[in-house]
């Protein structure tokens, strides 16, 4: 009897990329299984992809926007924090132009995000500077 | 050089590749699953030749470990090399069909003799000597490698040795050989073919490119600078000169990750409004104006694209906390706020976009990485995918050989600081350990930070395992307990820096860094150790 | 490679054959599935489970198709009335080894190699009674690994899988017949081994004698599991 699902996913902790399906139990990372169908894995994991889920739940986690207001990061809603920080960036777009402005991606977050970053530096901040933590 | 930053074969053809070289790169621990294909390699009777100071994992499988000197690894591929021209090991027909620059490569390397090899990387000549003709005459030969041979200052100058290397001996266009860089991270290979480095648009096509250009222009409705863009150390030298003022980093630890943590720390301070994308209150967003809050693997729907350029779907699984959104989401509100109004139904309408605009992608879809990822190049539809690269002509025409002088490390021991510090990863932990060092088990097997180092020094330092030393740099100074271990030869301390609430490893660093590449040589560190009195 | 000419029958069936290929991996390869147990495609086999056994033309015993490989011209029959009797016969005893089929009714998370092949062959649970081979539990408080003896059938793919594949040999059998358990090599914890705790262990075992030990407490905490 399967009490848990399985999603199938991909390993975010190297660049191997092992196949991998989440066993999820009433909306909780539980555990993992291996993606046997991976041509990359072939049914093996290391022991961060196996068992390194701790993270996901941890309660450490950030869940809502954090604004700094008198020198400390306060809890904001998005549409707060989103409206401050378009409102900053379009007064140094103003005043320095594309070249005023620096983005650096995320080697962990997905391609899309990635795609998104390079597209919002480029087409809306006007700036070529963007780059990502592969040199490290 | 002849190609791209990404491997040029697959990690699956590792397991039938005659002979391995893997020179900087310690697989075992960071690529554990892919280093299962090198054992299997190995017993199915391959030669693996591992080039590395320390007795890394890898040695136990190698028929040949050649523990060169920290640095001096150009002199060992110019010295592979200058044998291979003057014994006349390479591959004629490979070299005079699609390549140039034989000539004066071999006059270049006139120097580069055994005698000159070992007196630079301490290995007998004959080890050299050796390892050069195993490596020409396998019939094919596959080299791996990662962050130890580009994290120096010469890290560039050493990925050209190796692709000199790779052409003098016409390993390259064949499956289970080749040039490749095991990349470190889950998707560092999507995010630079996603555009996010400096000097490309998405899909690796120059900013400078006039046709690519045009096409995102008219895709994203605005003008496009034709000039590259900042590197990370090049942004930060403008964040110092008070000329970028506003800064986003999505999903980076920036602060822990760099070298030169302190020099880092007041860039920030000088911007006027830092926003930083997370999972957690790192280091790094601890001194944001604003954070917002991230959606984690689990969480979201997407793709990465690992070490063999393999585009793989990644799916959702369960809710993300609180109000947390994927990167992009949030990217796209504030894009949105600041006037320039986008929607997409979901990511694979982000891919799309990207898919249209990179051609090397263009052929990819969700609907076709359904059941198994693809690798680009993948240009159409209908194109299976490309395992390895070069086949039949390089992107660039003919492969072009490089001249590589040894460029000595930046800051050599000396004898107020004679210790090299090389850094690196353990198995256990991720990168600054954002992620790894909330995992209660995971804390078990590498509870802490250790300086790793030699039993020789340990007795010379008085130092038993586990006593407190401090271990200082010309930057900064870090206390810690040490490990003895007979990985690290004398002379070579050993630390990661995945445990930022004991050891902010790169305060140490230098941010001395390759002129072409910019990446840092944290590699090699000159550092002074001291027992802790008491 | 296929060469010329190499071609044996399987089920009635022409099909051609490469070099060294196995009875189980060319039946696999025209969408023959025979049943396994004690096998893991990565590794050595080690055709102690005997459940993949199948008729060869000329030989009077049934063979391990896992471990016998595949020659030209050979007949081979996978699926008949005597070897379903003796698959059914085989999975019984090995239930009954754990105690009588108890682990049936176990709520393991996933799939049970030996549960699903049990409905297969409609194995009885508790059709034979005998000894159980169930040994010790080891008491190793490494916090990733749950080992229950009690399930353990002692095909040693956990064994094969870590030495042969992931290669770190940390764990290997210890004693023979019923006493028998794995163990690792120094008989110390896993904490103390070579062991890498990749995991691989855990995923190939057939049965639910090696668990992950936080999954288990998770869902014990969540009432979803006894
Ligand atoms: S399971 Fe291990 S080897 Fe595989 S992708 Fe994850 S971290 Fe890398
Ligand atoms: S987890 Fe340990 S015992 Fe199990 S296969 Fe991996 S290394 Fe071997
Ligand atoms: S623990 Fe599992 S894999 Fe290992 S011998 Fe027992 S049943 Fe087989």
């Amino acid at each position: 009897m399967t009490i848990v699902e399985k999603v199938r996913t991909i390993c975010p902790f190297c660049g191997t990329g092992c196949g991998m399906e989440l066993n999820v139990f009433q909306g909780k990372v539980v555990g993992v299984t291996p993606d046997w169908s991976s041509p990359v894995s072939e049914g093996a994991l290391c022991v961060k992809g196996q068992f390194g889920t701790g993270f996901i739940h941890s309660p450490d986690r950030l869940t809502t926007p954090l604004v700094r207001q008198n020198g400390e990061l306060q809890e904001a809603s998005w549409e707060e924090a989103t409206t401050l920080i378009a409102e900053a960036f379009g007064k140094i777009k103003e005043r320095y132009g594309g070249a005023g402005f620096a983005l650096w991606s995320s080697s962990r977050s997905t391609n899309e995000s990635n795609f998104m970053l390079e597209k919002f530096a480029h087409a809306v901040l006007g700036t070529n500077n963007v780059d990502n933590c592969s040199r490290t | 050089m002849f190609g791209r930053g990404a491997m040029s074969n697959s990690q699956t053809e590792l397991e039938n590749a005659p002979l391995i070289f893997a020179t900087g790169t310690n697989t075992t621990e960071t690529h554990p699953v892919l280093a299962l294909r090198v054992k299997k390699a190995v017993s199915k009777g391959a030669k693996l030749m591992v080039a590395d100071p320390r007795k890394i994992g890898l040695t136990e499988f190698a028929h040949r470990w050649l523990p060169l000197k920290i640095g001096s690894d150009t002199v060992l591929y110019n010295t592979m090399a200058h044998v291979i021209i003057e014994e006349d090991l390479y591959d004629h027909e490979f070299v005079s069909e699609r390549t140039e620059g034989l000539g004066e490569l071999r006059k270049f390397l006139k120097t580069y003799t055994p005698e000159y090899g070992e007196s630079h990387t301490g290995l007998p000549r004959e080890e050299i000597v050796a390892a050069a003709r195993e490596y020409a005459i396998a019939e094919r030969a596959a080299v791996i490698y990662t962050l130890g041979v580009t994290e120096h200052v010469h890290g560039v100058y050493n990925v050209q040795a190796l692709a000199n290397l790779t052409m003098l001996t016409g390993n390259l266009g064949i499956p289970s050989a080749g040039l490749n860089p095991l990349r470190g991270q889950n998707n560092v290979q999507g995010a630079g073919d996603m555009g996010a480095l400096p000097a490309f648009l998405p899909g690796y096509q120059r900013h400078g490119d006039d046709e690519a250009r045009a096409r995102f222009e008219k895709e994203w409705g605005v003008e496009l600078d034709p000039k590259p863009g900042l590197t990370k150390v090049a942004a930060v030298e403008e964040m110092l000169e008070d000329r970028i003022k506003g800064l986003w980093v999505m999903g980076e630890n920036t602060i822990v990750s760099e070298a030169n943590t302190n020099k880092t720390r007041e860039a920030l301070g000088e911007l006027d409004l830092m926003v930083v994308q997370d999972l957690f209150l790192t280091e790094t967003a601890q001194v944001a104006d604003v954070v917002l809050p991230a959606a984690a693997y689990a969480e979201v729907e997407g793709t990465y694209t690992n070490t063999d350029r393999r585009v793989q779907r990644l799916r959702k699984a369960v809710d993300a906390p609180g109000v947390a959104r994927s990167d992009w989401e949030g990217i796209l509100e504030v894009a949105n706020r600041m006037g320039y109004a986008m929607s997409y139904s979901g990511p694979s309408e982000v891919w799309d976009e990207a898919a249209r605009l990179a051609p090397i992608i263009s052929g990819i879809s969700y609907e076709r990485i359904e059941k198994e990822g693809l690798q680009w190049p993948c240009p159409t539809p209908d194109h299976p995918g490309t395992s390895f690269l070069h086949e039949h002509t390089f992107v660039s025409g003919r492969g072009r050989f490089m001249m590589t002088p040894h460029v000595p490390a930046a800051e050599p021991p000396d004898d107020d600081y004679p210790f090299v510090l090389t850094t690196g990863r353990r198995r256990p932990t991720y990168h600054t350990g954002t992620m790894t060092r909330r995992d209660e088990r995971l804390n078990e097997l590498v509870p802490e930070e250790v300086l790793e180092i030699n039993l020789e020094d340990a007795v010379d330092l008085r130092l038993e395992d586990g006593d407190e030393a401090d271990v200082s740099s010309r930057r900064g100074t870090l206390r810690l307990p040490v490990k003895i271990t007979d990985m690290s030869p004398a002379g070579i301390a050993f630390m990661s820096f995945s445990f930022p609430d004991k050891a902010m490893t790169n305060v140490l660093t230098t941010d001395e860094h390759d002129p072409q590449s910019h990446t840092a040589q944290f590699k090699a560190t000159a550092v002074q150790i001291r027992r802790v009195a008491g | 490679m296929t060469q010329q000419g190499q071609r044996a029958t399987i089920n009635g069936r022409e099909i051609d054959i490469s070099e060294g290929e196995t009875i189980l991996e060319a039946a696999a390869m025209v969408g023959v599935a025979v049943p396994i147990l004690c096998h893991d495609e990565r590794v050595t086999p080690s055709a102690t489970c005997r459940v993949c056994v199948v008729k060869v033309e000329g030989r009077r015993l049934p063979i391990a198709a896992c471990a016998q490989k595949i020659e030209p011209g050979m007949t081979v029959v996978t699926e008949d009335d005597d070897l379903s009797t003796w698959r059914k016969g085989i999975i019984e005893l090995t239930l009954s080894e754990l105690g009588g089929g108890a682990c049936l009714s176990c709520e393991m998370h996933g799939p049970c190699d030996l549960h699903a092949l049990a409905a297969e062959v409609g194995a009885e649970p508790g059709a034979l009674r005998g000894a159980t081979s169930a040994g010790p539990k080891l008491d190793d408080s490494n916090p990733f690994i749950l080992r229950d003896y009690d399930q353990c059938i002692f095909c040693y793919r956990c064994t094969r899988v870590c030495g042969e594949h992931e290669q770190a040999h940390a764990i290997g059998p210890a004693g023979r017949g019923f006493a028998s358990i794995i163990a690792t090599s120094f008989d110390g914890g896993l904490m103390d081994s070579p062991c890498t705790f990749c995991g691989q262990c855990i995923q190939t075992c057939p049965t639910g004698a090696l668990l992950d030990r936080r999954m288990i407490e998770l869902l014990k905490d969540e009432g979803a599991i006894r």
